[in-house]
């Protein structure tokens, strides 16, 4: 046989297939798509607080008053520049007739009120916090982008600022779904 | 000026913004202490690129160190509280992978390739003795 | 005008590799001498045409030329000049132009230290040499040019060089790191010229040897340059980091020991060809796959250059290439080349193939950690990050282990060692390792762990061992004798003792560390172990291209004052982003490190004071290493110069 031949000790290619192998599957990691950040949450369900109102400060939000419906919800912070970004879409989805919520993130609450009587408002709770309720659910950074069922189930987790695009591919279908499913129990 | 996740260059994590909150690890014990100490330095910062939480200044960072501060005060043992995290942030949040299925390998292919190189080299040594001569 | 002159350079200086690569390897077979001693004026030619173009970009850079892209991106005319200069390697683009000039410089030095190669092998050696060079000048030209123009309206003044990068360190570290990396392509030059056309292995080792000493011995200065810089300019006050980066600069740094020690075997006793010439190979495949993995972007780390698929691409290419054909050469010509001799179970081919199987270990454990993300990934098995406690927990025992096997090696013979002999030298050498670890361990007794007990008995292993040969030596001779003991040999003991030192420095500040990060008034008092810090305050500081919050702390040791530090908070003009400055009293046997933190309310400062005990023997001993392996090279044998000159030059 030719190899026979030319490779009389075999075990010297062995370098050589190893290193092939490196490459080639350095190679394929080079060529591959950046991962999504749509990915499946860490947690699964929206875990239990109890955290101040930003419109109202005395008052408290609890995660009874969520739960019950699907809803988005979205993490964001006045100070953080890809989350204004993403506020025209939210006014559109709310408009559209889906509920939001928001947690707002190390912000501060008059400033915010004020932002949002100019801009509009999209939420229907905007729950303040300063990384309790956020690192329980495994948030890296703002803006991220939760979708919860009626029962406080964590169907879609987004890292970055939400598009139309992801959200019409992604988010929509699935909240009609959850939605349907929750009225098909009841 | 937040940061995204993973991939970004040396700016983004220049840009961390520092958050003006201190930690006081002083209430704990000293036992908690050296669970704090072995937590923050064994655990990612989930938002920086390759950063300790103790390293990081960022604000993720100082989230979960009070976070963890929090949760040592409550008595909670040092392997929960790593638990709850990964639970929240994923495997990648530990430094020290676990030893399981998955990452066996990785933990044990260095001592398998060490004792493949002591049998090479008794081979080595063998065939040398029968086909070489003392000089 | 200037900038083309130097892309013109770049053209140039391809063609010239493109012929290198061509003509003299043509010329060697058909023994035409014109044609094969055209390497020699190739060679020259080339060293001369890119260090015109570095100048040029340099010229550049000092200018303030910002139609070129590179320099408006990098630099800025309120950068001091020293900045400026160094701000050309500061990048991708640049840092690969430095990386081919100095491996044209490391071809030219080949080129006039070649006295005692053969010609047949100098100019193979050169024309593989110039295969490389002439990948990577293709990858300049194709995918980094630096000189690149701005036009048609260049902007009044550059974006800034990023302030972490505004150090001295930052000046030296690149281009030492950068010799010792490229400098392990000569060895490889010279394994594949080997395996091409063979030589006598002593012979062979001989020529190769220095090469691989001098760039290991830059290799060590560079990473130890790095983590000095990591020290002082990142913070944390950490050392090494396992970082992508630095393992990238550490896998060939551990497989080069390997190598230098197997071509110690091959020179003094022909053995094991096959192993060395796969070192030699893979040493400095590591070297262009760090270079790979540190400018695809295919790993997160915190000295990422700019990422770009199309660059790592190239680089995959080239690289599989180069190390491709190689091992494949390996696996048709590396059969044969030693023959095989009988050695015992104790002697220093045994101890050292020991040695070698621990070197080959470690760099292995740092490219699976290295890597094992991406596979995790690749396999859709989750994410994953492998980080300082995994490779801490594997590389402690295997590095005490070392010292074990190199304490007990340098007391070994070659080919047998008696053993009456081993156990008498053994002998007078148990007790003073016993007297030195006894002494270690009493005096840091309050801080012993285990790890800390068997590092330090095992350093004292160490140098029981060599004080015993060095005894060994002068009772063996005369008083005139003594000064025939070459440099090579205290070269070697050098380096093991730098070794030593740094695996001690390391041990200890590991264990003995301190640190405490609090909130300070001014006027408050902190103590830590036996100093004291007092906190003064802050005030505001003016720098070139800076403004700054500076605090100033002095410390105290038993009431006398030992130090006034001022660690800052830096805000460069052009960039929005706010700098640490540390603030570092140095010491042979402890640093105080003090990082300011962030402001509070009413007047209130976060601050992390440290106190790092011997750390600096880290780094002492990286210098004690690099001096060893120099010492080596310069006190080598004079060996004569080769036949055919001989031949040529009639003797009267």
């Amino acid at each position: 046989m030719m190899t026979d031949y030319f490779f009389q000790h075999k075990r010297l290619l062995l370098p050589f297939l190893i290193f092939i192998s490196l490459v080639v599957f350095l190679y394929h990691q080079l060529n591959q798509q950046p991962t999504t950040h749509l990915r499946p949450s860490q947690v699964q369900y929206l875990p239990q607080f109890e955290l101040p109102n930003t419109f109202d400060l005395q008052q408290t939000i609890t995660t009874q008053q969520i739960l019950g419906k699907t809803a988005l919800v979205h993490i964001w912070s006045h100070w953080c520049t890809e989350c204004t970004i993403t506020h025209p879409l939210l006014m559109q989805i709310k408009k559209q007739g889906y509920q939001i919520h928001g947690i707002l993130y190390r912000s501060d609450a008059h400033t915010v009120k004020n932002w949002l009587q100019i801009q509009g408002n999209p939420y229907t709770y905007l729950i303040l916090d300063n990384g309790s309720l956020t690192t329980s659910l495994g948030v890296k950074g703002t803006p991220e982008t939760f979708l919860i069922d009626a029962t406080g189930h964590i169907i879609l987790h987004y890292r970055g600022a939400l598009t139309h695009h992801i959200w019409q591919e992604h988010f929509q279908p699935m909240y009609e779904q959850a939605t349907h499913s929750t009225q098909i129990k009841k | 000026m937040m940061l995204l996740i993973q991939s970004f260059p040396l700016i983004m994590f220049l840009l961390c913004m520092p958050a003006n909150a201190t930690l006081d690890s002083k209430q704990l014990n000293s036992s908690q202490q050296s669970s704090y100490h072995s937590l923050t330095h064994e655990l990612r910062c989930p938002s920086c690129p390759n950063q300790s939480l103790a390293d990081s200044h960022s604000m993720i960072a100082l989230d979960l160190k009070k976070v963890i501060i929090q949760q040592l005060k409550d008595k909670k043992d040092e392997k929960i509280i790593r638990k709850n995290l990964v639970s929240q942030y994923g495997p990648s949040i530990e430094y020290r992978p676990p030893v399981n299925k998955k990452t066996w390998f990785l933990w044990f292919s260095p001592f398998i390739l060490i004792c493949i190189g002591i049998i090479c080299i008794i081979r080595i040594r063998r065939r040398h003795h029968v086909r070489g001569a003392y000089d | 005008m200037i900038p083309e002159l130097g892309h013109l350079c770049l053209i140039l200086a391809l063609c010239f590799s493109a012929l290198l690569l061509v003509i003299p390897p043509l010329g060697l077979t058909l023994k035409r001498q014109a044609w094969y001693q055209f390497a020699y004026p190739l060679t020259w030619g080339l060293f001369l045409l890119i260090l015109t173009a570095f100048l040029l970009l340099t010229f550049s850079f000092i200018t303030n030329d910002f139609s070129v892209a590179y320099v408006a991106a990098h630099s800025n005319t309120q950068l001091p000049i020293w900045y400026q200069v160094s701000a050309v390697w500061s990048a991708h683009e640049g840092s690969i132009l430095m990386w081919i000039l100095i491996q044209a410089g490391w071809m030219l030095a080949v080129l006039l230290n070649a006295s005692s190669i053969p010609e047949h092998m100098l100019i193979r050696v050169l024309s593989i040499l110039g295969f490389i060079i002439f990948g990577f000048l293709l990858f300049t030209l194709a995918t980094s040019n630096p000189f690149l123009r701005y036009l048609p309206y260049p902007p009044q003044n550059g974006d800034d060089l990023i302030p972490l990068l505004q150090d001295f360190a930052l000046i030296i570290h690149p281009p030492i790191l950068y010799i010792g990396y490229v400098g392990f392509s000569v060895p490889f030059a010279f394994v594949t010229a080997l395996l091409i056309a063979p030589e006598k292995l002593s012979n062979w080792s001989r020529w190769v040897r220095p090469w691989t000493l001098i760039a290991w011995a830059f290799l060590t200065l560079g990473i130890a340059l790095g983590s000095w810089w990591a020290y002082y300019e990142l913070g944390w006050g950490g050392w090494w980091f396992w970082d992508p980066v630095e393992n990238a600069s550490f896998m060939p740094w551990l497989l080069g020991v390997a190598l230098l020690h197997a071509l110690a075997i091959a020179e003094k006793r022909e053995l094991f060809a096959q192993w060395t010439l796969f070192l030699g190979i893979s040493t400095f495949a590591l070297c262009l796959l760090g270079t790979f993995l540190v400018r695809s972007g295919l790993l997160s780390s915190v000295h990422t250059f700019a990422n770009d698929s199309e660059r790592g691409t190239y680089l995959l290419c080239f690289l599989s290439l180069v190390i491709g054909l190689a091992f494949l050469l390996y696996a048709y010509r590396a059969t044969r080349l030693s023959i095989p001799k009988p050695f015992d179970w104790l002697s220093t081919e045994m101890m050292l193939l020991i040695n070698n199987l621990l070197l080959g270990t470690a760099c292995f454990i740092v490219l699976l950690g290295t890597l094992f993300p991406l596979i995790m990934s690749s396999l859709d098995w989750g994410d994953f990050s492998v980080g300082p406690p995994y490779f801490n927990t594997l590389f402690t025992p295997l590095t005490i282990l070392t010292l074990w096997v190199l304490g007990t090696g340098l007391s070994m013979r070659w080919q047998k060692t008696a053993l009456p002999a081993l156990l008498s030298q053994w002998k007078s050498m148990i007790p003073i390792a016993t007297l030195l670890a006894a002494i270690a361990c009493i005096l840091f007794l309050d801080h012993l762990t285990p790890t800390l007990f068997l590092a330090l008995t095992g350093c004292s292993w160490v140098v029981a061992a060599t004080i015993q040969d060095i005894t060994y030596r002068f009772k063996k001779a005369d008083k005139k004798g003594l000064y025939r003991i070459r440099l090579n040999y205290w070269g070697m003991h050098c380096a093991h003792l730098g070794l030593v030192m740094a695996i001690c420095g390391a041990a200890l500040t590991t264990a003995l560390n301190q640190e405490n990060e609090v909130k300070v008034l001014p006027g408050m008092i902190t103590t830590l172990g036996d100093y004291q810090f007092r906190f003064d305050g802050v005030s505001r500081v003016k720098g070139p291209n800076y403004q700054s919050h500076q605090a100033k702390v002095t410390i105290f040791k038993n009431k006398h004052q030992v130090a006034t530090l001022y660690p800052e908070k830096r805000q460069y003009l052009t960039q929005t982003d706010i700098t640490t400055e540390i603030a570092i009293d140095p010491g042979f046997f402890r640093d105080l490190y003090i990082a300011l933190g962030e402001p509070l309310e009413d007047h209130n400062w976060t601050i992390r004071f440290q106190v790092k005990p011997f750390i600096r023997w880290i780094w002492l001993g990286a210098i004690l290493m690099a001096l060893g392996a120099l010492l080596c090279v310069w006190g080598r044998k004079r060996h004569p110069k080769i036949m055919q000159t001989k031949i040529l030059s009639p003797q009267i």
